[in-house]
């Protein structure tokens, strides 16, 4: 029995319905901590090369991180890892909630699950017993009708259910995960794997409580969140206004997508934004697991037109603006209801919204036409298109097939040059923030291990100055000297690379960024105390970014086993061309040859050979990751 | 002088109920320095000065008109 890990890893082989536990020395969690750290060690460990992602030797992990379950504040966080069906690189996915420290509570760290049911089946885990029970009731129902059949079988409403929608059991190729209804596991299609091993659900209840060592140190960093999180501005803003705060700014600075990227300002931005939904549709503002700051949004409508459940929770800034700007569409209350309609069938909004967008620009112009949509005008701005398209992608119908596969799929059927609407990186569509005023975020997306990710790394705007709240919380790791937003020298690289290393500590621990620096309050030296209070290692901000390194070098061991090189480390093309229109009409891209010689930079302040794409042997040595060493092309060691 | 109209969650730092600050002109009146007298050089994210983006080294001019967005990463 370990402090803030539990000591067993539970595997589970679907195909001959086999349970096994394996029970690890500290040693494995001091190394892999929790979270991506466990993940990747098992995915490596199983299957490596060019895996099938819908076959049953996609291996997938469920992994809570380090802290997760205990009483530290903003730790609510597990990851779930295995082959991309969007991508074809590593999928990995976080979310909050409650199901996270539920398995912790129930005795596991971490769930492997090989192989593919031959039938719909769900996993029920309670009080460290595990059992494979059958779903083919299951098979079809919405989220909210899961959720609710599963606690009432099981006779607890206590009962916490990560699943898929019917998108994951169709395989949309970006079908997410949930619990409760309105926490994601948004993005890379994780839905999809659990829909081709035919497992529905996860229902896990845990009665006793995550040790740690020394729980008056942790519930003081508990208290002193919960103290500041109403005073300090960060955390007041995303628990008064959530996410969608970033309509009103990011339309102000001429950089909130709209109509496909084709620009950046939003005429209707103020009817899609924070305020509008604050007056008219915020019913309340929820939460996570042990998290003071409560930054979630829980809507509701009820008029002749629309109904909106407040049991799914509310839309984010990127929800608003792909469904929003990035279509052309003002219609809050529709938004609201397409968010709801994407958490009922499990979609990833960003995916989803940009697959319409790409749609949309393409029957703009001329590429695809009526005939080829069953008759929907896919217009910018077009209302009455978005919920029907919602359905059919959800059901694999019509043209709704094609969009489930995502955009770089659809570009291929539709052919006639329609690639050039593209905005994706590793077949994986960009999220709504725009490099060319934030070259950090551009590196985050062409380097992410899992394709176009926004949180790989920290956003630069909190490191720009001497004042910056950025600089002065991550002074201690080395980042104290402010960078210029768009620079795309040595320096910005090295915060790129050091905030990579950071967020890896953060999911290996189960930490949310809004409840850390540099997004939110939390800072280092208070998160190093939670981790020693915690588990009673007397470890290092040194120790833990080496974690960090070792989940980054193992990603990117995994990624080169599915074939991805350097040259999947790049940008869309439009991020190195000039901004359209809005307040800053004709700022410049990002310069296409510096950012690939920053890219190659990357890689040799990471340690990794740009020539195989995988870290070089001295690096996996370096970090503990000798098993990794393929000693057959080794020269010299 | 000046004005700036403050947004989002910087309204909360404002004396007016509406966001809007009037502050006197100065010789070598940068936004940084903008920003500083107003306290807001941690959580601004975002300046336009009559109306263009702006960065903070940016000199401002009498009878000019700032508006004030908050920092924003992520979600």
């Amino acid at each position: 029995m370990g402090y803030g890990y539990v000591g067993k890893i539970l595997l589970v082989d679907l195909t001959i319905s086999e349970i096994l536990v394996e029970k690890p020395a500290e040693e494995f969690y001091r190394q892999y901590l929790g979270g991506p750290g466990i993940g990747l060690y098992y995915l490596l460990k199983n299957s490596r090369h060019n895996i099938d992602p819908q076959g049953p030797y996609n291996t997938m992990v469920f992994a809570p991180g380090l802290l997760t379950g205990t009483n530290a504040p903003s730790v609510p966080r597990y990851t779930v890892l295995a082959k991309s069906p969007l991508t074809g690189a590593l999928g990995k996915s976080e979310a909050g909630g409650w199901w996270g420290p539920e398995l912790k509570r129930a005795g596991f760290d971490a769930i492997v699950i090989k192989g593919r049911a031959p039938r719909p089946v769900y996993l029920w885990i309670k009080d460290g017993e595990a059992e494979i029970k059958d779903a083919s009731h299951l098979w079809g129902l919405e989220t909210g009708e899961t959720q609710e059949t599963i606690r009432r079988e099981l006779g607890d409403d206590k009962i916490q259910v990560a699943q898929i929608g019917p998108a994951g059991e169709n395989m949309v190729r970006y079908a997410n995960l949930c619990n409760n209804l309105a926490h994601f596991n948004g993005r890379n299609g994780l839905g999809a794997v659990m829909g081709s091993k035919k497992l529905k659900a996860i229902a896990v209840r845990g009665k006793r409580p995550v040790e740690v060592k020394d729980r008056a140190v942790v519930t003081d960093v508990l208290r002193w969140v919960a103290r500041q999180s109403k005073i300090h501005p960060l955390s007041a803003a995303l628990h008064e206004h959530g996410t969608p705060m970033g309509i009103a700014g990011n339309n102000a600075g001429g950089v909130l997508p709209t109509n496909n990227w084709d620009t950046g300002f939003f005429n209707q931005a103020a009817d899609i934004g924070a305020e509008k939904l604050n007056e008219k549709y915020l019913v309340k503002r929820g939460g996570c697991f042990s998290c003071p700051i409560m930054c979630k949004r829980v809507v509701e409508v009820k008029d002749d037109e629309l109904t909106v459940d407040r049991k799914y929770g509310g839309p984010e800034y990127e929800a608003l603006a792909v469904l929003g700007s990035n279509c052309g569409i003002a219609n809050l209350k529709l938004l609201l209801k397409a968010n709801e309609l994407c958490n009922r069938y499990g979609l990833d909004t960003i995916t989803l919204g940009m697959s319409i967008s790409f749609a949309m620009k393409c029957y703009e112009e001329g590429i695809i036409d009526k005939t080829q949509t069953e008759d929907i005008e896919l217009r910018f701005g077009n209302e009455k298109c978005l919920l029907p398209l919602i359905e059919k992608i959800a059901r694999r119908d019509g043209i709704g097939d094609i969009l489930a596969d995502g955009t770089k799929a659809a570009a291929a059927k539709f052919g006639r040059k329609s690639e050039q609407f593209l905005l994706e990186v590793k077949g994986q569509e960009v999220p709504m923030h725009d490099p060319r005023v934030k070259s950090g975020v551009g590196f985050q997306y062409a380097l992410a291990v899992n394709g176009a990710d926004h949180w790989f790394a920290q956003h630069d705007p909190f490191f720009t100055s001497v004042d910056s709240l950025g600089v002065k919380a991550t002074s201690s790791i080395g980042l104290g000297e402010p960078v210029d937003a768009e620079d795309l020298g040595h320096r910005k690289v090295r915060q790129v690379l050091y905030t990579s290393y950071l967020n890896g500590v953060y999911d290996m621990l189960g930490v949310c960024v809004f409840g850390y620096v540099a997004r939110s309050i939390t800072p280092l030296n208070k998160l190093l105390t939670t981790v020693t209070a915690v588990t009673g290692w007397e470890t290092t901000w040194w120790e833990l970014l080496k974690a960090g390194e070792r989940f980054l070098a193992m990603a990117k061991e995994y990624n080169a086993c599915q074939g991805l090189t350097i040259a999947d480390d790049r940008l869309p093309e439009k991020f190195h061309t000039p901004i359209r229109g809005g307040p800053q009409d004709g700022k410049p891209g990002l310069d296409r040859e510096k950012f690939n010689e920053a890219v190659k930079l990357f890689y040799e302040m990471a340690g990794w050979d740009a020539g195989t794409s995988r870290p070089r042997a001295a690096k996996l040595y370096e970090l503990g990751l000798d098993w990794l060493v393929d000693k057959k092309r080794l020269k010299n060691f | 002088m000046v004005r700036i109209n403050l947004h989002s969650i910087l309204k909360e730092y404002c004396p007016n109920k509406d966001g809007c600050v009037l502050i006197e002109y100065k010789e070598d009146l940068t936004v940084k320095k903008v920003l500083e007298v107003l306290n807001l050089n941690e959580i601004a994210g975002l300046a336009l000065v009559n109306g263009k983006v702006v960065k903070t080294d940016f000199n401002v001019n009498e009878n000019d008109s700032i508006e004030l967005f908050p920092i924003f990463g992520g979600g």
